[in-house]
């Protein structure tokens, strides 16, 4: 399943519990939704990269197991968008769900 | 395919920052998956394999780059788009010439709206105010988001102004004439409006608030 446009909230999401670099982000994506959310690791970055531009993540230089990585943390504007994007989803979730309940 | 043709597909067009920036973080992405199928036992021929199809269509991933990283021709626009101050300050007397010029031309239209010149007076006014916007524009406080905006739209009110004023009703008879001219200045503008979106404000460049 590919829902277009969540990967920043999902980014965010993963963020917002721990700093962590790119390839943990993509796997704790995957596995928080049991699989169900497979998006390409290509594209991760690019959003990341969004992300930073907007403030609302940054990034530093970490070691891993001796080597070199990219981490990414959230800012204070990160959790603000954040929330605003959980009380939207959480919005839109309700609607389609009366919909959906109603048909 | 092997990672080094994935990455030539992702970065095609970047800037050179760009592409090295793009190359060091799927490098490194690629090798904390490598670890991961090594550590899960998966059959260490397909590791490669496994993680290259994790990454994706190279193709999609270079237009997300492209979305969020400078171009080879926004690179060259931002490291070229500073050339107005330099040509300013470049020569002490330059520098005097063209600050005194859009003074001189609005001197020079008021001389010949009293002589009743109108339409010559008109232009000189039009050429000397776009002379002002942009060669005086270095010398101006303008550091801040909200100042550049202020700045931006005043610039584009002028060029438009100019426009009207200069050719009035007939504007559209001298469409081809305007576009020649504004091209090179609407293809700076939009490009800029790009590398804005793209780069953190922390890291804009004094003529990108211009």
């Amino acid at each position: 399943m590919n829902l277009k446009g969540t990967l920043p909230t999902l980014i965010l999401e993963v963020l917002a519990q721990e700093p962590s670099h790119g390839y943990r982000i993509a796997q704790k994506i995957k596995q928080s939704s049991d699989g169900l959310l497979d998006f390409k690791e290509g594209t991760l970055y690019p959003a990341l990269h969004k992300l930073e531009n907007e403030g609302s993540v940054e990034s530093y230089e970490g070691v891993e197991s001796g080597r070199a990585r990219r981490y990414y943390r959230i800012t204070p504007s990160g959790r603000k968008a954040l929330k605003d994007d959980r009380a939207e989803w959480q919005q839109l979730s309700r609607a389609v769900s009366t919909i959906l309940g109603e048909a | 395919m092997t990672l080094d043709k994935w990455l030539m597909q992702a970065v095609r067009g970047l800037s050179n920052d760009s592409a090295d920036t793009v190359r060091r973080e799927i490098q490194e992405h690629f090798e904390a998956a490598r670890d991961a199928a090594l550590a899960s036992g998966i059959d260490p021929q397909q590791i490669d394999v496994v993680a290259l199809q994790a990454l994706g269509d190279p193709g999609v991933a270079n237009r997300q780059y492209r979305k969020v990283l400078l171009t080879k021709s926004e690179a060259r626009v931002l490291r070229n788009s500073d050339a107005e101050s330099r040509m300013i300050c470049s020569t002490g007397w330059v520098k005097w010439v063209l600050l005194s010029a859009p003074g001189t031309m609005l001197l020079l239209s008021v001389v010949f709206v009293a002589m009743h010149q109108y339409s010559l007076a008109r232009g000189i006014l039009v050429f000397g105010a776009l002379m002002a916007l942009f060669f005086i524009a270095p010398f101006m406080p303008i550091y801040s988001v909200k100042r550049g905006r202020i700045y931006r739209a005043v610039k584009w009110i002028v060029m438009i102004g100019g426009v009207l004023v200069l050719f009035g009703p007939d504007g559209w008879s001298w469409a081809w004439l305007n576009s020649c001219c504004f091209y090179p200045v609407l293809y700076m503008e939009w490009k800029r409006m790009v590398i804005r979106r793209k780069l953190p404000i922390s890291r804009w460049p004094r003529q990108l608030y211009l």
